[in-house]
């Protein structure tokens, strides 16, 4: 009997400590005046319709992979758009030669080092890897 | 006698046609090393795909009853160049081999310079000369980019492959805009521009066979306004074209013109995504010998999209395509041939399920089966007059494609 509830035990941790995705915030290089922006506005950057910020600093996307739990939190959550219809959207820029898309990349450490080296770069991080380096922008 | 009125470019000659294509080429194939060098401006993307397609009866990419056929491969490279926050420039070589209806030569599918005439906060206004794919429904601007279609083959009553190289592209202008509104985007497109017009290839689909006779591309045009609802929502879009061909016969000369309208309607939501599209597809022949004045094509279909996990989705589909919409049941035109062309080929009508699993970013495959009551979209060279087609057939194809 207890063998028994010991495995069940087992069974269920896994599941009750699976790593739950944190919570995506808008980040931006350092120099970037800019530090509040509607929900609208952040969906066109990402959706490459705007790509230059407001004192005409051209604006770098990055992006992870779209198979990362981190890229469909930040559609869902942050940019309240469907991952598909993100992708959907660059293969048709990509594809038609309307436009280009944005930068991949691998990691969350690669996306911290890309956005604090490029100069008008926007992307998204976990809430434990931000620091006092990088700058969050806030969605009004 | 002339019932309307066009507005005519004289033609080119055949050699300064084919000097300015390989001039295209050129500066396409030139161009990307360019785009090497600047790794910051530049991109590079592209796809290769693979397919085998069996047919029950009637043949469609190469002869595929039997065993089937492996005679389908698209390959595509492309690449931009950004100048500056206004402007760039971008193009993309393809190879298209579908059995014999397409033969796989290279060929400049867009090369243009866009530039952005007017930003403001909310909406952004440009234009783009040099060759520009042609904007219609939902699936057009991409139709050869394996993992931006639904299913491996395109509705065909809307996405006729057989007629594929008409549709691709122009050479001209194209002006486009756009409105950013709080959870949706509006779009405006206009085009005008002359279109690729293979006249072996639209001979063979009007006559059943090459003739001494050339259609030549005239100025054309396009419009399409598109409403996008970001998130859940749905995705509307209303295309009108009008493709003008001069007919340049011995006989007297005479004109084409074909004025598709397309209604699209999608709805999405996470896991699934319902779309369909309406098209009337009426033809207009002046003063072009064994055709009648007038066809009016008809063309719709729905299709239901479930995306099981972010890996695997399937696809559920009805087809139909109609010819002539005086005459879907295709008996006229059967009584009119004497019986040599069949009823069943002016109209098709497609049930076809499928599926796509994601392999990881680089690598897709697909399969799905298609049962088909009519042979309306058939590719001619695959299938020449004399050869006899069946009335319900079956199509299985799939597909593996790699993108990067």
């Amino acid at each position: 009997m207890r063998a028994i509830r010991a495995l069940m035990l087992l069974c269920v941790c896994p599941v009750l400590f699976s790593p739950i995705v944190q919570a995506q915030y808008i980040v931006t290089h350092p120099s970037n005046d800019t530090k509040h922006i509607s929900a609208s506005t952040l969906r066109a950057i990402f959706s490459m319709r705007i790509n230059e910020w407001p004192d005409g600093t051209p604006i770098t996307v990055f992006v992870l992979d779209k198979d990362s739990k981190q890229h469909d939190e930040f559609c869902k959550n942050v940019l309240q758009i469907f991952p598909y219809q993100l992708q959907r959207t660059w293969n048709r820029l990509v594809f038609s030669g309307s436009g280009q898309a944005p930068k991949r990349v691998k990691s969350i450490a690669e996306m911290k080092n890309s956005i604090l080296s490029t100069p008008g770069a926007i992307g998204y991080l976990p809430e434990d890897t931000i620091d006092e380096n990088i700058r969050i922008l806030s969605v009004q | 006698m002339k019932t309307f009125e066009f507005y005519r470019f004289s033609s080119l000659p055949e050699s300064c046609r084919r000097t300015r294509q390989a001039l295209l080429l050129a500066l396409g194939l030139l161009y990307l090393p360019i785009c090497i060098a600047n790794e910051h401006a530049s991109q590079i993307h592209g796809f290769i795909s693979q397919g085998y397609t069996y047919t029950s009866a009637n043949n469609f990419h190469g002869d595929s009853q039997n065993n089937g056929s492996f005679d389908f491969r698209e390959v595509g490279v492309n690449s931009s160049y950004r100048f500056n926050q206004r402007s760039f420039v971008s193009g993309q070589i393809l190879s298209n081999k579908a059995g014999s209806s397409s033969n796989g030569d290279l060929s400049v599918d867009f090369l243009l310079l866009d530039y952005r005439l007017v930003t403001t906060n909310h909406t952004r206004t440009g234009i783009q000369i040099g060759r520009v794919k042609n904007p219609f429904g939902f699936y057009n601007e991409t139709r050869d980019v394996p993992f931006t279609r639904p299913s491996i083959i395109l509705p065909q009553s809307i996405y006729f492959d057989r007629t594929r190289d008409l549709t691709l592209s122009s050479d001209g202008l194209h002006v486009y805009s756009s409105l950013d509104l709080p959870s949706s985007v509006l779009r405006a497109q206009l085009q005008a521009a002359r279109p690729r017009i293979n006249s072996e290839k639209l001979e063979n689909i009007l006559f059943k066979t090459d003739t001494s006779n050339e259609f030549e591309a005239a100025l054309s045009y396009i419009v399409k306004i598109t409403w996008e609802q970001e998130g859940r929502g749905l995705n509307l879009a209303l295309s009108l074209a009008q493709l003008n061909s001069d007919y340049i016969s011995s006989g007297g000369n005479g004109m084409l013109r074909f004025s598709p309208r397309i209604f699209s309607l999608q709805y999405n939501t996470l896991n699934w995504s319902i779309t369909g599209e309406y098209a009337r597809r009426p033809f207009y022949f002046d003063n072009i010998p064994l055709l009648p004045e007038k066809q009016d094509g008809e063309s719709y279909y729905l299709q239901a999209t479930w995306r099981f996990t972010s890996r695997l989705c399937a696809v559920v589909r009805r087809d139909i395509a109609y010819l002539d919409r005086d005459d879907k049941a295709g008996s006229k035109r059967e009584a009119l041939t004497g019986g040599l062309t069949p009823a069943y080929s002016m109209f098709a009508k497609d049930w076809s399920l499928g599926a796509r699993y994601t392999i990881n970013t680089f690598w897709e495959v697909a399969l799905e089966n298609h049962w088909v009551h009519g042979t309306a979209w058939l590719p001619t060279e695959d299938n020449p007059p004399g050869q006899s087609t069946k009335e319900y057939w079956r199509l299985l194809t799939a597909q593996v494609s790699f993108q990067f």
